[in-house]
């Protein structure tokens, strides 16, 4: 017995044909060429960007000709503001390095082949819930830390799957996220990443195989950080480093913090209050 | 099963055409947009036929290509770009113009829900099957089902029929 509304809603997910032909014959290039065919729809989202970003450059164009050209330049401080405050990317001499590193990252996990990433996504209600689940002490207590800052630890990822079949069940993977507001104002790059002991290399986290796993980075908002820490924990003996890398007044922060996974919550604690304690 | 790497156009034309509608729809509910529904599907069965993997029969196929799609549809929303995109924002270009309020509710359920809730008031497979396809414990499955199913009768309140003892379980998940 099925419930027929939650039924027949389903069934008006439509699939038409042309969408279906569309789709295959990609297929079939793809298989000819052995290269994905350009997209024959347009994401909805870029093009929803392109037209927004058309609509400013033709809104400053008649805000310049309406000032005598005055406003123009009014126009690029305010592209230039926004971007730096909100964009992934400051506009700082490293950021050409960085960008290149996190599309060469990007890159290198869209080429791992028959690799999908399954995350069961686990919230908890309060530190404690995480410390009897991960059976290390973990509170916020742990993070002395300065400012308004709220910290919570969500998201229990467990295994993964090579090309749809279970790799490991014993596979785990703990995403430690931080929100933090802190009292300055703070506009910088984060990237925090958990290797191995095979070692970090090229902003990859290497796993044991040698395939690359998907870092973790988030931009900071104008005045706070939003991290996203990926832990590994396959082997619980396993040495790892937390790896941090900000942008800041024009200058790159590098903590690299060592992890023993074995007691990896202590670990990314004080990990956390390090790279918080590089703000304060 | 012809191994995947040497199957002909006609074949991999059935191939699709056993498993498009089922994919597509397991797609559209993580993607919730025709375009990166295309997409989804097409990278999906593209990595079936680049895989090489040999199957049983049908329904070892068809849950190699649930599975790979979920968790490729999964791997997309993670990306680091979407994250950052409020995607309910483009609702409108979703290129499905009859999304009722039902349909939205269960769209916005959480990742690891949704599957699991299409195959079993859609496809009306039962928690067995749906572990033996998803390569879960059935206790997790369950667990899935009222844990969604608790936020459908939220969300729809008196609209959602309960079905608990359909499940076969009862409140101790």
């Amino acid at each position: 017995m099925m419930n027929n509304k939650v039924s027949d809603s389903l069934s008006k997910i439509k699939t038409d044909e042309p969408s279906h032909e569309r789709i295959l014959s990609n297929i079939l290039e793809t298989v000819h060429s052995g290269r994905t065919p350009k997209r024959v729809v347009h994401r909805p989202v870029r093009k929803a960007i392109l037209i927004a970003a058309a609509i400013a450059v033709m809104t400053t164009a008649v805000w310049a000709v309406a000032t005598g050209f005055g406003g123009l330049w009014f126009g690029v401080e305010i592209g230039t503001e926004f971007f730096t405050q909100t964009d992934k990317m400051p506009a700082y001499p490293l950021s050409t390095e960085l960008r290149e590193y996190i599309n060469t990252t990007e890159a290198e996990v869209d080429e791992i082949d028959g690799w999908a990433w399954d995350t069961y996504n686990r919230s908890f209600d309060s530190w404690n819930e995480a410390s009897d689940f991960f059976g290390v002490p973990i509170s916020l207590s742990t993070l002395p830390l300065k400012g308004a800052v709220e910290g919570r630890l969500s998201d229990f990822g467990k295994s993964y799957y090579n090309e749809g079949e279970r790799y490991d069940e014993s596979e785990r993977y703990v995403y430690v996220t931080l929100d933090a507001t802190l009292e300055k104002d703070v506009n910088c790059l984060v990237n925090f990443h958990i290797s191995n002991k095979k070692g970090f290399e090229n902003g990859m986290v290497m796993l044991e195989d040698g395939q690359t796993g998907e870092p973790t980075y988030y931009t900071s908002k104008a005045n706070g950080i939003k991290a996203v820490i990926w832990v590994r924990t396959e082997d619980h003996d396993d040495a790892g480093y937390v790896y941090a890398q900000f942008i800041r007044d024009n200058a790159l922060y590098t903590i690299s913090y060592d992890a023993s996974l074995a007691d990896y919550g202590d670990n990314v604690a004080q990990g956390l209050k390090d790279i918080i304690d590089t703000f304060q | 099963m012809a191994n995947s790497l040497l199957r002909t156009d006609r074949e991999i034309a059935e191939l699709y055409e056993r498993h498009k509608e089922k994919i597509y729809r397991v797609c559209f509910l993580h993607m919730k947009n025709a375009a990166d529904t295309e997409d989804a599907v097409h990278d999906t069965f593209c990595k079936l036929i680049q895989s090489g993997t040999v199957f049983n029969d049908s329904t070892h196929e068809e849950a190699w290509l649930i599975r790979t799609a979920g968790n490729l549809c999964k791997d997309n929303l993670r990306h680091w770009w979407r994250k950052r995109e409020n995607l309910e924002d483009y609702n409108h270009l979703s290129g499905q113009s009859d999304i009722d309020h039902t349909l939205s509710v269960v769209l916005d359920l959480p990742s690891k829900y949704k599957t699991v809730i299409y195959l079993y008031y859609y496809e009306g497979y039962d928690s067995v099957e749906i572990s033996k396809i998803l390569q879960k414990p059935q206790s997790t499955i369950r667990y899935y089902l009222s844990q969604a199913r608790k936020i459908l009768k939220e969300q729809l309140g008196g609209t959602f029929h309960d079905e608990q003892q359909s499940l076969g379980f009862s409140e101790q998940n």
